[in-house]
């Protein structure tokens, strides 16, 4: 073959693999950052707002299941018994136990790093038996992105509640199972004990 | 394997020389179909066994061109004196009419004479038009050259060559190519480009060696010129190439559907004796097959056993097989990676569709193929995950494709239809929905894109080429894109797919 034949393969080569590149980069970029199963870890600073552990232990296991698509976050806030996350609280058991509460209006800022959500649901301790409107904010740890830091905030009025605010470190842990979606509906959810909001 | 193994033995026979040690005979020539094979040549066994692998029925009649004899027994000398007597020793007429005898007095074989391939390229219509065309130029250059425009008839000569070597007039009509030739030298000479006049009135005596012309007709140096054009030509022309190269014999062979051109020429030697050069070109292997040149004193001893020998080495086709395989049309499959995209998708951005596909295209006529192609395509979520499932999806493509070949490529157009058939397809924009499923109480069911065809139909267009690697094997590239529109009410969620294919293919 003549090598100006050749050239001319090459080039077309060439123009072949571009194309695909410039097709594929409209849409090949990975944006899932915050997808997985989140605990916290450490005891909470700043206002009393998720308190006491059942059993006697001093607080309880607080666990984020999230699922980010863009900027888009779906998920649920889990509560355990102990930070020992070995039992679930349990949204059968009698009412006061609250057990979850499904994350609303999650979004995910690439910009900043920081995932901003609300809860309309219980918080085990301060407001088991209570469904309040809750604001979580929380930062991407720049230099390890399986830590993030940030606050929960009671935003409901006119509870008691009101603009108190907790810190929390959440680490992730592993990704989401179809097991770390359940939130049941809890036990006379009919009767008005909508804790977490279902 | 037994007629391998003879096969072999007569190659390696023609190769040595050993099938030409027959004497001539003047034998009549038996029409195939009659001719019984057993009594027809007395050749050694294997030789005979390999001559019976076909019956006589089957084998094709080989044919033969003998392009008109180019005589350059010439003297620079005598270039300017028109009535200098030719040379006695060679007798061109004699000379041609034995080379049309031996070729005839073979079985199998038909021969073009050299008259019949100057009428065969005179009476095409479309070769005729570009020669009028290429004799308009000339007179115009001549009016030029005369008027003592010399640019201007330089530009009108060289399109006037160009067009007249475009239609092999230097073999069906030397003199009017040749007269556009030398007009083109004294052009340039007269204009003082000495150099390119010196190559081009080179090529002029190529064409006709024996051109005279009249003492004085030109300046002087212009006849310099010509005297060392003419002198050039003799000493380093190259004489056994008459017409050209192996491509361009390959071309007049081709059109005049013959499987061999024979090119005959006359030369005298570096001792000033005439020889004879006769060349063997085999248009099928497209190569020179003889090569000799013969002193004219032997010429007409030798040339049987030098054209009996070639003869004898260019295997007769079969009828049958020539016939089924001018019906075989062939065929092309290849395999290849596969991309693709939808323009319309219900998703925020572009999801991706990648897999390999698989095709066969056969020639029906020149030009026109027919098509068919199977694609198997796995789409991968988006980005955003907004389709909730990767899912799987065949693609059957069929039609007819427009082709094009330029030497080692073939391009091609193929409009077609269609069918694509779809795996499970759910897409949302709502995250509750592609976290929790979309059964999930959370999800909202109006933001849920299925399918509810899972087949869609439509119109096809690719466009592509294939580059071929040696004889079989050929690189596929294309492009292509579809439009669906059946089921009418179920195109607007997914259409318009665009996508790239490369791969390697295999011509049967």
């Amino acid at each position: 073959m003549v090598p100006r034949t050749r050239r001319r393969i090459v080039r077309a080569g060439l123009t072949v693999m571009v194309t695909f590149v410039a097709l594929c980069s409209g849409g090949c970029d990975s944006s899932n950052v915050l997808g997985g199963v989140w605990r916290a870890v450490g005891p909470p600073t700043g206002d009393v707002l998720i308190g006491r552990g059942l059993g006697g232990k001093s607080r309880p296991g607080v666990e984020l299941v999230l699922g980010q698509y863009g900027s888009s976050v779906s998920g649920l806030l889990r509560f355990y018994r102990s930070p020992d996350y070995d039992v679930p609280r349990q949204a059968a058991a009698p009412s006061f136990e609250c057990a979850c509460a499904f994350v609303h209006n999650g979004t995910w800022n690439a910009d900043s790093d920081r995932l901003s959500f609300t809860l309309n649901g219980c918080l085990p301790g301060a407001a088991t038996k209570e469904q309040l409107f809750v604001r979580g904010n929380f930062v991407l740890d720049p230099g390890n992105s399986s830590v993030m830091t940030g606050t929960i905030a009671v935003e409901q009025l006119p509870s008691r509640l009101y603009q108190r605010e907790q810190e929390w470190t959440f680490e992730r842990v592993e990704g989401v199972s179809q097991s770390d979606l359940a939130c049941e509906r809890p036990v006379h959810a009919d009767d008005g004990n909508v804790a977490n909001g279902q | 394997m037994a007629a391998c193994i003879v096969r072999c033995v007569t190659v390696a026979l023609c190769a040595s020389g050993l099938l030409n040690t027959r004497p001539a005979r003047a034998q009549p020539r038996v029409p195939p179909r009659a001719q019984p094979t057993t009594q027809r040549i007395a050749l050694p066994p294997s030789v005979e066994l390999l001559r019976t692998d076909l019956t006589d029925a089957q084998k094709r009649v080989r044919r033969v061109a003998i392009l008109p004899l180019r005589n350059a027994v010439a003297r620079a000398s005598e270039m300017l004196a028109p009535t200098a007597p030719r040379d006695a020793a060679v007798d061109l007429v004699r000379l041609e009419q034995r080379v049309i005898d031996v070729l005839r007095s073979r079985d199998f074989v038909t021969v073009m004479t050299p008259s019949a391939v100057q009428r065969r390229l005179a009476s095409d219509a479309g070769m005729a038009a570009t020669a009028r065309a290429a004799q308009a130029r000339y007179r115009l250059g001549l009016e030029y050259y005369l008027g003592l425009s010399s640019a201007q008839a330089i530009r009108s000569l060289e399109e006037s060559v160009r067009l007249y070597r475009e239609v092999y007039r230097d073999v069906s009509s030397p003199k009017a190519y040749a007269d556009a030739q030398f007009m083109l030298g004294v052009s340039l000479v007269d204009a003082g480009n000495a150099p390119q006049g010196h190559v081009a009135l080179k090529a002029a005596f190529a064409i006709s060696p024996q051109r005279r012309f009249r003492q004085g007709f030109f300046p002087p140096r212009v006849e310099r010129a010509l005297h060392a054009a003419m002198t050039d030509y003799l000493s380093t022309g190259r004489h056994s190439r008459p017409y050209g190269s192996a491509a361009r014999l390959g071309n007049i062979a081709k059109k005049l559907s013959v499987d061999a051109v024979i090119t005959v020429a006359v030369r005298n030697d570096k001792q000033g004796n005439a020889e004879v050069l006769l060349s063997a070109y085999h248009a099928r292997r497209n190569r020179f097959e003889a090569d000799v040149a013969l002193p004219i004193s032997a010429t007409m001893s030798q040339l049987e056993g030098t054209l009996t020998r070639w003869l004898d080495c260019v295997p007769i086709q079969s009828r049958v097989g020539a016939k089924s395989k001018s019906r075989s049309k062939p065929v092309f499959m290849d395999t290849s990676a596969a991309y693709a995209q939808f323009l319309v998708q219900p998703t925020r951005k572009v999801f991706h569709s990648v897999g390999f596909a698989a095709g066969v295209s056969q020639l029906v006529r020149p030009g026109l193929e027919w098509f068919a192609r199977v694609n198997m395509f796995t789409s991968l979520s988006d980005p955003n995950r907004d389709l909730l499932h990767a899912f799987n999806s065949v693609r059957l493509l069929a039609g007819v494709s427009f082709v094009l070949k330029r030497g080692a490529f073939r391009f091609w157009l193929r409009p077609g239809f269609d069918l694509h058939a779809f795996g499970k397809f759910f897409a949302s924009i709502d995250p509750d929905c592609k976290l929790f499923g979309e059964s999930h109480h959370l999800c909202d069911a109006g933001t849920v894109r299925t399918l509810q065809q899972d087949l869609l139909m439509g119109f096809h267009l690719a466009a592509g080429t294939h580059v071929a690697l040696g004889r079989r094997f050929f690189v596929s590239t294309h492009v292509s894109g579809s439009a669906y529109i059946f089921p009418l009410s179920n195109t607007d969620d997914l259409n318009f797919p665009i996508g790239v294919q490369a791969g390697l293919g295999y011509r049967f």
